[in-house]
């Protein structure tokens, strides 16, 4: 293991784990995914957050390679695979402090990825510092990298997350104007909403968007 | 609000764009005489190409770029984890065997076995076999021996001997390692007992215990363990609802005293009222 490879990897382990109780004895199953048919979003994170394996497994299986190019934008393939590994073995191990009414399962791997991402950057810059006297980062500030694909993905997944918890109406009016890229004054049309009204929602909305996106770019 | 515009630039014309506006515009519709303020006026364009950040990432193309990740990756998660089930779903996926449900979902908010409190009786085997171990700490016999639940209720708990924080050791990887850590007040003293069984041997290597803040990352070791077995007293100051995770470590005799970062068991205590 490279950068990520620290002790505090290990302390950061947090819960163990655990057996579940046999839920059909325990008549207090969730909703199980079934192990080979595709799985919803909602599903996955509740079958996550309750220490099911196949989640895990599910969860890499959709957003490792998402995770990966993410890290290959900013560090060489053997770190990239580091942060892989930290990411999906952090996400285990924190499972149990993952909500996932707040976010889902993709949101929330992103933001795992991009505080392991910028830990390993330090961690290849303090090296740097102490080998060479030099500070090199492999990437830029986010600025040159935002428009890539990979962070634009990630982007999009941590704003649909966003997205999902707006409130009603906001959330309907955002969509429209996201989506089927409506004009306000069609959107006001469409829901009998006054026009100053779809203004402001939007507004708000679009910058309640801005803030989360800032605040998840932020790690990184 | 808008950024203050840069200094030394000629005042825009006409007064900056309203924020209904420049959100308008930032999701694509046309403004009236927008275009030629945003020519002349750096922080409301400014402001639109960070409000354009959002709409042009949520538009973007739902199918996000893949890097294929080596098969090792998933290998070595799984090995961290002690996760059977296969990525990609299909046949190779974990079974869910009897009595052994580590592949079963439980309801969201529900206690995994290993934090709940042993009030109501055991309804699993593996919480019985663990409080089977507990009561033998207790009471000084082997591990292991006479698991039944009557041997359990019946189990003398001396007074003086208080469980104050118990957990079922899991290993971390494959493998049948398993083990149990109990912290009693002895004497007014917190001892934390641990016991292990089918570790591997370690060969050149020793077993060490440790004490993790999953929190704040923070670290403590507490020896080595003799043969399956280690007691400690716990320092007074060791707060265990910080110090709440229980680490088992194959350490190599190379002279480095930090955590060698492959742990074989793990588990969280969970205090007992």
């Amino acid at each position: 293991m490279g950068c990520v490879s620290t002790p505090d990897a290990v302390a950061l382990g947090g819960a163990a784990p655990v057996r579940p109780a046999p839920a059909a004895q325990d008549g207090a199953a969730g909703p199980a995914p079934s192990a080979a048919g595709e799985v919803g979003d909602a599903e996955l994170a509740l079958a996550l957050a309750a220490g099911d394996e196949r989640a895990l497994a599910e969860a890499f299986h959709r957003f490792a390679p998402l995770v990966h190019a993410l890290a290959l934008r900013r560090l060489p393939e053997a770190d990239a695979q580091d942060v892989v590994q930290a990411v999906f073995v952090a996400a285990w191990r924190s499972r149990g402090t993952y909500d996932p009414a707040r976010s889902a399962v993709g949101a929330w791997l992103v933001g795992i990825a991009r505080h392991r991402i910028a830990d390993c950057l330090r961690a290849r810059h303090r090296d740097a510092e102490v080998s060479t006297g030099s500070v090199e980062l492999v990437a830029g500030p986010h600025q040159q990298v935002a428009a890539d694909p990979a962070e634009l993905a990630a982007d999009r997944i941590v704003l649909l997350d966003e997205l999902e918890h707006l409130g009603e109406p906001q959330r309907t009016l955002l969509r429209m104007a996201f989506f089927e890229e409506l004009t306000h004054t069609e959107i006001a049309q469409r829901t009998d909403l006054p026009v100053g009204t779809v203004k402001s929602h939007l507004r708000r909305s679009l910058r309640r968007l801005r803030t989360r996106l800032e605040g998840d770019r932020a790690a990184t | 609000m808008l950024p203050p515009d840069p200094g030394g630039h000629p005042p825009a014309p006409g007064p900056h764009l309203g924020e209904d506006e420049l959100a308008l515009l930032a999701l694509g519709e046309d403004v009236e005489g927008a275009p030629e303020h945003l020519t002349a006026c750096a922080a409301c364009r400014a402001e639109v190409a960070s409000l354009r950040e959002v709409t042009a990432a949520v538009r973007s193309a739902p199918t996000p770029p893949a890097v294929p990740v080596p098969a090792g990756v998933w290998e070595a998660v799984a090995r961290e984890t002690g996760v059977r089930a296969v990525p990609g779903g299909g046949a190779g996926q974990a079974p869910a065997g009897p009595g052994d449900a580590e592949g079963a979902a439980v309801a969201p908010g529900a206690e995994p076995v290993a934090t709940v409190l042993p009030a109501a009786p055991p309804r699993g085997r593996s919480r019985r076999s663990w409080l089977a171990l507990a009561a033998a700490f207790l009471v000084g016999t082997a591990a292991g021996v006479g698991a039944s639940r009557l041997a359990e209720r019946d189990a003398p708990v001396p007074a003086a001997q208080r469980v104050l924080a118990s957990t079922e050791l899991a290993p971390l990887g494959a493998g049948a390692a398993a083990g149990t850590a109990t912290v009693a007040s002895v004497d007014g003293h917190r001892h934390l007992g641990v016991d292990v069984r089918g570790v591997d041997a370690p060969g050149e290597a020793v077993l060490e215990v440790w004490l993790l803040d999953p929190a704040g990352g923070g670290l403590l070791s507490l020896g080595t363990l003799t043969g399956e077995r280690l007691d400690v007293v716990l320092p007074d100051v060791v707060d265990l609802t910080r110090f709440a995770v229980v680490d088992v470590s194959r350490e190599p005799l190379d002279g480095d005293p930090g955590h060698s970062s492959d742990s074989v068991l793990r588990g969280e205590l969970t205090p007992r009222a």
